[in-house]
């Protein structure tokens, strides 16, 4: 048995208790950076209406949020040098299928400026998840700053909204790839 | 005596049979944190601290989990076998700890969005700055791993030497250690 002077355990018990409070601490910033996003942007809260943004996309066209009225959808503001949010985009091309089965839709966005980071062009990240990528309901696009400013004010990357057929907000949190269990029903997925 | 000629005379010192105790503390605390390090390690890019991260461990991740897990608690039991914990060599193992979690603890989570936030930032500062500065650690994860796995195993390294340089009873490598310090040379030397 490893005998310690009782300052000595008691410094030991500290340094273990450091470690888990580091531990715990990256899941609850995570958790709390949405209800951050929520405070700084009131008009963006769940149960709010979905703002009436159109959306530059990649292919050159405009996508109209009110488009896709009638339809839930899941607006998703990433960055492209962001790990989980490149990652994300692999695991939800897994899902693609099923999304458009449901009749719903991905608005994947890169945020303004990519938020002064440098990554690569989104093209180059659509390019990478493959062929669902280009799936006919998988929208790729950039924010405009103002657009950025609304849906995203803390600065945040990998953060999503899930706006259902009537528009409204009704979930909101970081890194969807990650939290599709809760996701999928909420776009009219039914688990098997 | 060469450096790792030192952590076995530490190693086969701290972990003699007497102190078996020592071998079970090692084992039972570094395979959890070993594993908080396979779950945290591909966090970052997974998005989330869950055991579903796990799918995306590389095999280099693994190692490095397995090095800053049993590591820390190895560098831990010597520094305890050398004299105890509190002195030097224990900011060192935390540090490692430390270092290989930023990645995922400040890439791509609201810490550094709410640091800038805190110092008064306003949201255009946000926008331009927040990616510059979460983008680093992004960009250089595989770096702060392998210097987090590396400030682990400089002290592990120096508590094998603090320990060899204070014990006068250790024995060396592949002499067996037997009870009240005397080793097995020893006993040679006294017939």
């Amino acid at each position: 048995m490893i005998a310690l002077p009782h300052g000595r355990r008691i410094a030991l018990a500290a340094m273990i208790a450091a470690l888990l409070a580091v531990a715990t601490a990256v899941p609850a910033i995570r958790m709390h950076a949405p209800r951050a996003v929520a405070a700084a942007s009131p008009a963006i809260a769940i149960g709010r209406p979905a703002p009436p943004f159109a959306y530059r996309l990649l292919s050159g066209g405009v996508l109209h949020a009110s488009a896709l009225r009638g339809r839930p959808y899941l607006l998703w503001a990433v960055a492209t040098w962001c790990p989980s949010c490149v990652t994300g985009s692999a695991l939800l091309a897994r899902h693609i299928a099923e999304i458009e089965r449901a009749h719903a839709a991905v608005v994947e966005l890169e945020l303004y400026d990519d938020l002064g980071g440098s990554g690569p062009p989104l093209e180059s990240v659509r390019r990478g998840v493959g062929a669902a990528a280009f799936a006919r309901d998988w929208y790729w696009g950039i924010l405009t700053e103002d657009q950025t400013a609304v849906l995203d004010p803390t600065g945040t990357m990998d953060i999503y909204y899930v706006v259902d057929a009537r528009g409204r907000i009704v979930a909101q949190g970081m890194a969807p790839a990650a939290h599709w269990e809760s996701i999928a029903p909420l776009l009219g997925i039914r688990h098997r | 005596m060469t450096p790792v000629a030192r952590v076995r005379a530490a190693l086969a010192a701290a972990f003699a049979i007497e102190h078996r105790m020592r071998t079970i503390i090692l084992i039972a605390l570094g395979a959890p944190l070993a594993m908080v390090y396979m779950i945290a390690l591909p966090a970052e890019r997974y998005g989330a601290f869950s055991l579903q991260a796990l799918a995306l461990l590389t095999p280099a991740e693994a190692v490095a989990a397995l090095v800053l897990g049993f590591g820390t608690m190895l560098a831990f039991a010597l520094q305890a076998a050398a004299g105890g914990i509190g002195r030097r060599g224990e900011p060192l193992t935390l540090g490692g700890l430390l270092v290989a979690l930023a990645p995922a603890g400040l890439c791509c989570t609201g810490v550094i969005p709410a640091i800038l936030a805190a110092l008064g930032a306003s949201t255009p500062v946000l926008l331009r700055e927040s990616g510059r500065y979460a983008s680093f650690f992004a960009q250089y994860a595989d770096l702060f791993v392998a210097g987090g796995v590396a400030l682990v195993v400089l002290s592990v390294w120096l508590a094998s030497a603090r320990m060899t340089s204070a014990c006068t009873t250790c024995p060396a490598p592949g002499v067996r250690p037997l009870r009240g310090g005397i080793t097995n040379a020893d006993d040679e030397t006294l017939h």
